[in-house]
């Protein structure tokens, strides 16, 4: 039955007028809850006000944590440590102040997931990171009795600090105390993963295999594609019982006429980032090759995936991060450009090596200028990593790889390497090294002392002069032949 | 018709009119007031005595005997008097009523006693019975008569009809006509119609059943010498078992029933009893073979304990037969149990848990498969006023020990809808409303491990890990090959190798086929090795109580599953809260000396409850033993502990 349009006018009215006028409360708290809760679904800009209103409506009310915390995640949506690189910093600040004011609540039921979310934002790569108090922040929440699944994420947060800073026993305490305690959980599914690469790590794939097995079961580890890390588990096996790694399976090129490659990095889903210096270009190829984006941009010369997934490129005198389909710069290089080599750390510090191989600078985050970190000391490097834990660069005239320590000091690794001199360096997830010798014109992996797991002979695969290296999250190994002028990929 | 109320109310009216002549004594009785009369007749108050029995029998309706009394007494106090027509009046009134009545000689004078005489003369005459069988029963006018042992009976002058009864006889009637003073003989020979039979048995106690009918109990008849046991076959005498073919039917538990048709005939010349049997009643007496009784358990039989063999077999009467088995102190496995005649009869008794239907006479149809898995502890009945759909309801109801789990069947109170269904667990304290029968089955405790941890990738199995010493490991399989095939099913995932090893007993052998990439498979046999499975229960609330049922019945059986039945009990308690009593199961977990999941997992859990309580030094010591310990959760092939327990200890200022 069709009604004039005045009647309809009349009771939207009416509505709209009861909605208004009805006096602040906890009812009418509740009402607004409800649709605040609603358009925050639905993705409508108008979530936000709607859920301050809640908190106006009723302040000291059993929904005003809600609509605080839930007003914070709008702002910052961020779960796990993984998720902070992609926070929107502008919006920092107020989610922490929403999140303070609903941990302070008394008896607030959303307490402890605000004390979560609180020490977690503490964790991001950002401006006043204090990684030390995000931690013990983090171990508060843990200990809180009926944390519940709050408390295994804050546990496993500060896990994940504490593997970012090489503190791997403790880490791996912690995570299996997880996998235990809150079986079945997300943050079980994720420690189960973090078990994994510590396993990988530290040269035990087949333990390794069995973590990422339990991670590639749990719904809420899949965004860290415990499948691939699996696969490179796996391919650590069949190095040790059947000598049976890279060029198992030929080899194939992803790109021909590639004559200006500078720089190639793996994301964490297994997409190729190209930077092609001559041609001005940062391209994407998907995990099958194909391209998936591509950024314009001046003399790309050095490219990095930080612990987050961000990717950076340096390309003339800025550093970028590839934001979407965009290139957006955020610090000026100086005296480190052009950049030969790229690296973040999980604080969210970026590490510059000059074209030389001489000098390092660092951009911090919140700065836009690369401060000098290491000055040049006569070594020349080839190529420079976060590894997980460390700072790490290859000498391109000897074949040792050194940690940078702080002040730029260059610490041998334990173990001297096998090659003559570095051309190109990669670092994989679990921290182990692609490096290809320009002298031989070899390709080897090595174990996070130096030790030798795998080795590609010159010239067996097809490819004559390895130039740049990247490897994927599954172990494959992705390289630029400088004088075959391709991009291969060798699974 | 008057009834006996009418009656009493005529009598009370009369005792009120009497009350009002006798003044005080208004409480008497008839009989008291005669008694009295007596006393005044003795102390010579002969007209004191005389306006009390006249008053007396005025009444209507009184008893005959009291009327009787008061009659004679009152001839005697008219003789005192000398009122002797009068006499000659009570005793014509007393003989209406008493025929055989005659005054005492002693104190009642001559003269008096002619006028008896006189009266008896007039109005009784004598019938001369000669009856057979002797003892038959004889009724005058439908009065039954004792003859004197010569056979006479006094009875009123006139028309009488005299009947003679027995039972097992026909009975004989006849009208017969007496005059007064003169006697008259009656003859009366009953025919019989039944016959006595006696049932003799080998043994005694056996129940007779007489065409389905319960007629008595064998017995053995005394000894002569009381001191000697008696020794003859026991018997039951019936006295009149009609004539015609008969089904007798001797039971006794214990013993196969025998059925016997007999035909009883009649013998007039001959009344002695028949006798049937002796009759053997053959023992009935099955071995049952018990099938998953614990080791050490107590098995009672109705209530009687019962004697297990080296073999697990025991001795039962055929029959229904209430079997409870015991161990660790309670039942962990009951059941009425319909044994049959049989050599060997097996009977599976693993533990199961003690179920307690609410609600229902039976268990419902959809609930068959909860009837088939538990024992039925006992069936009861809501307690009025309870609403079991809440734990407050169950906080009235008085569970029988043991029970490990309730049901309740809730009649639905609208006209639309089945019953509902609610499940309660006395473990947990936890009610559950079941939207749906309940999977009831045995949880698995103990899974097949070949040693072997595998992963997937693009398809394959490949072999991860092989355990320490395992016996993966000394079938030489190697970390990195792949497995083809389990038994001969092809495997190309993780879940399909398990459930290939699965599919084998937790101790046995498998094939398996394997090869390391780009070399020729081999075949090799894995001896699989029972490997514990704790912590994998359901998430559902119902699924977990059930399990706490089964996991408290196994437990308490004391088999090999018990360690992990205590383990996932407690486990399952912690998750409610319950922290003290999971510290309790767990101390009643009794890991062997293995590796993998055992006494270590137990310590870490329990150090986890104490740690939360607060109890610290008894959670560092759980925790340290944990941390020094190779053990394991979930299988032997889960996460190490050791981890964990040292983070746990971190926490409470141990350092690493």
């Amino acid at each position: 039955m069709r009604r004039p349009f005045s009647v309809l006018l009349a009771a939207a009215l009416a509505t709209t007028v009861a909605a208004t006028t009805e006096p602040p409360g906890p009812e009418a708290a509740r009402e607004q809850y409800r649709v605040a809760r609603r358009l925050a679904a639905e993705g409508s800009t108008g979530a936000a006000d709607a859920l301050r209103k809640v908190v106006a409506l009723d302040p000291a009310g059993p929904l005003a944590d809600d609509a605080l915390v839930d007003l914070a995640v709008l702002l910052v949506p961020v779960d796990w440590p993984e998720d902070l690189g992609r926070l929107p910093v502008a919006e920092l600040e107020e989610s922490r102040r929403l999140l303070e004011r609903a941990a302070g609540i008394p008896g607030a039921d959303r307490a402890a997931e605000a004390g979560y979310r609180l020490s977690l934002l503490a964790l991001a790569p950002a401006p006043g990171r204090d990684g030390t108090a995000a931690r013990q922040a983090l171990l508060r929440v843990a200990s809180r009795p009926n944390a519940g699944n709050w408390g295994a994420r804050a546990r496993y947060a500060a896990a994940w600090a504490d593997a970012a800073l090489g503190e791997s026993t403790r880490a791996r305490g912690a995570f299996t105390r997880i996998v235990l305690d809150a079986p079945g959980s997300a943050a079980a599914g994720r420690a189960s993963l973090r078990l994994g690469l510590l396993d990988l790590r530290e040269g035990r794939p087949g333990t390794a295999a069995r973590w990422l097995q339990r991670a590639a079961a749990s719904e809420s580890a899949q965004s860290l594609f415990p499948g691939a890390l699996r696969r490179a588990a796996v391919r650590d096996l069949d190095r040790a019982a059947a000598s049976r790694g890279w060029g198992a399976v030929p080899a194939r090129t992803l790109l021909t006429d590639a004559r200006t490659v500078s720089a190639l990095a793996r994301t964490p889903d297994g997409s190729l980032l190209v930077a092609d210096r001559k041609g001005g270009t940062v391209r994407r190829l998907d995990p099958e090759g194909r391209e998936s984006g591509r950024w314009t941009l001046e003399e790309p010369s050095a490219l990095t995936v930080d612990p987050y997934g961000r990717a950076f490129v340096a390309a003339g005198e800025r550093v970028f991060v590839l934001d979407g389909s965009r290139a957006r710069a955020i610090a000026t290089l100086g005296r480190f450009a052009p950049a030969s080599a790229l690296a973040a750390d999980p604080s969210g510090r970026l590490y510059v090596l000059d074209r030389r191989g001489d000098r390092i600078g660092i951009v911090s985050p919140g700065s836009d200028a690369a401060a000098p970190l290491r000055e040049e000391r006569g070594t020349r490097l080839a190529g420079l990593v976060w590894d997980g834990r460390r700072l790490v660069a290859a000498d391109a005239r000897a074949g040792r790889l050194l940690e940078i320590g702080p002040g730029g000091a260059e610490i041998p690794l334990a173990l001297s390497a096998p090659f003559a001199a570095a051309a190109a360096l990669a670092v994989d997830p679990a921290g182990r090294f692609a490096v290809s010798d320009s002298k031989s014109g070899e390709v080897l992996l090595l174990d996070a002392w130096g030790k030798p797991l795998d080795r590609i002979p010159p010239r067996s695969l097809g490819f004559e002069s390895p130039a740049a290296l990247a490897v994927g999250p599954d172990g494959s190994l992705d390289l630029w032949d400088e004088g075959g002028g391709a991009v291969w990929r060798v699974p | 018709m008057e009834g006996p109320l009418s009656r009493s109310a005529r009598l009370l009216a009369a005792i009120l009119v009497l009350a009002a002549a006798l003044g005080p004594a208004l409480a008497e009785s008839p009989s008291e007031i005669v008694e009295r009369a007596r006393q005044n007749l003795l102390a010579a108050k002969i007209d004191e005595a005389t306006a009390e029995l006249d008053a007396l029998l005025a009444l209507p309706d009184l008893e005959d005997d009291v009327r009787v009394a008061a009659l004679a007494l009152r001839a005697q106090a008219r003789a005192a008097t000398g009122k002797h027509d009068a006499v000659e009046e009570d005793y014509r009134a007393i003989l209406r009523v008493r025929p055989s009545f005659s005054p005492d000689p002693l104190a009642t004078s001559k003269r008096a006693l002619a006028r008896f005489e006189t009266a008896r003369d007039a109005l009784v005459g004598i019938l001369w019975l000669d009856v057979r069988p002797k003892d038959a029963t004889i009724l005058v006018d439908g009065v039954a008569v004792a003859p004197s042992p010569e056979g006479k009976v006094p009875v009123l002058a006139g028309e009488r009809r005299v009947r003679v009864e027995r039972r097992g006889h026909d009975p004989a009637e006849l009208a017969v006509t007496v005059p007064p003073a003169q006697t008259v003989s009656v003859h009366a020979e009953l025919v019989p119609n039944a016959r006595a039979v006696v049932i003799r048995t080998e043994p005694d106690g056996v129940r007779v059943l007489l065409d389905d009918v319960p007629v008595g109990t064998t017995a053995r008849p005394p000894a002569a010498d009381p001191v000697q046991r008696a020794t003859g076959p026991a018997e039951l005498l019936l006295e009149a078992v009609p004539a015609g073919e008969h089904v007798f039917v001797l039971e006794k538990p214990c013993y196969r029933t025998v059925r016997v048709r007999e035909i009883v005939s009649v013998d007039v010349l001959d009344p002695s009893p028949r006798t049937i049997g002796p009759i053997p009643l053959e023992a009935a007496r099955t071995t049952i073979a018990l099938r998953g009784a614990p080791p050490a358990a107590e098995v009672r039989i109705d209530g009687e304990r019962a004697s297990v063999s080296d073999t697990g077999e025991i001795g039962a009467c055929v029959g229904e037969r209430l079997v409870e088995v015991r161990a660790g102190g309670r039942i962990v496995w009951t059941g009425r149990v319909d044994v049959p005649l049989a050599d060997r009869f097996e009977l599976d008794v693993f533990p199961r848990p003690n179920a307690v239907l609410v609600g229902a006479p039976r268990w419902p149809a959809a609930l068959a498969a909860s009837e088939r898995a538990f024992s039925t502890r006992a069936i009861l009945e809501i307690p009025e006023g309870s609403d079991l759909t809440e734990g407050g309801g169950w906080a009235r109801t008085t569970l029988p020990p043991d029970t490990d789990l309730a049901i309740a069947v809730i009649p639905h109170d609208g006209a639309a809808g089945g019953d509902r269904w609610v499940l309660f667990s006395p473990l947990l304290k936890r009610t559950v409303r079941l939207a749906a029968a309940p999977e009831p089955g045995r949880p698995r405790l103990t899974i097949p491990s070949s040693g072997l941890s595998v992963v997937d990738d693009a398809g394959e199995v490949v072999v991860a890990a092989v355990g320490d010493g395992g016996d993966g490991a000394a079938a030489a399989i190697r970390p990195g090959e792949r497995v083809l095939s389990v038994d001969g099913r092809a495997v190309s995932s993780v879940r399909a190798f398990h459930d290939a090893l699965f599919a084998v007993e937790p101790r046995g052998t498998s094939s398996l086929r394997v090869a390391l990439p780009g070399a020729p498979p081999r075949d090799v046999k894995v001896e699989l090795a029972p490997s514990p499975l704790v912590g994998a229960f359901p998430e559902e609330a119902a699924g977990r109580a059930i399990h706490a049922a089964w996991c408290a019945a196994i437990g308490a059986a004391e088999g090999p599953d018990a360690p992990a039945a205590w383990t996932d009990l407690g486990l399952l308690l912690e998750a409610e809260g319950l922290g003290a009593v999971a510290l309790d199961a767990w101390r009643r977990a009794a890991w062997p000396a293995r590796t993998g999941v055992g006494a270590g997992t137990v310590d870490y859990l329990a150090g986890r409850v104490l740690a939360d309580a607060g109890r610290e030094e008894e959670a560092r010591e759980a925790l340290r033993r944990a941390a020094a310990s190779a053990a394991r959760f979930g299988d032997d092939d889960g996460p190490e502990i050791a981890p964990a327990a040292a983070d746990r200890l971190a926490d409470l200022g141990v350092s690493r």
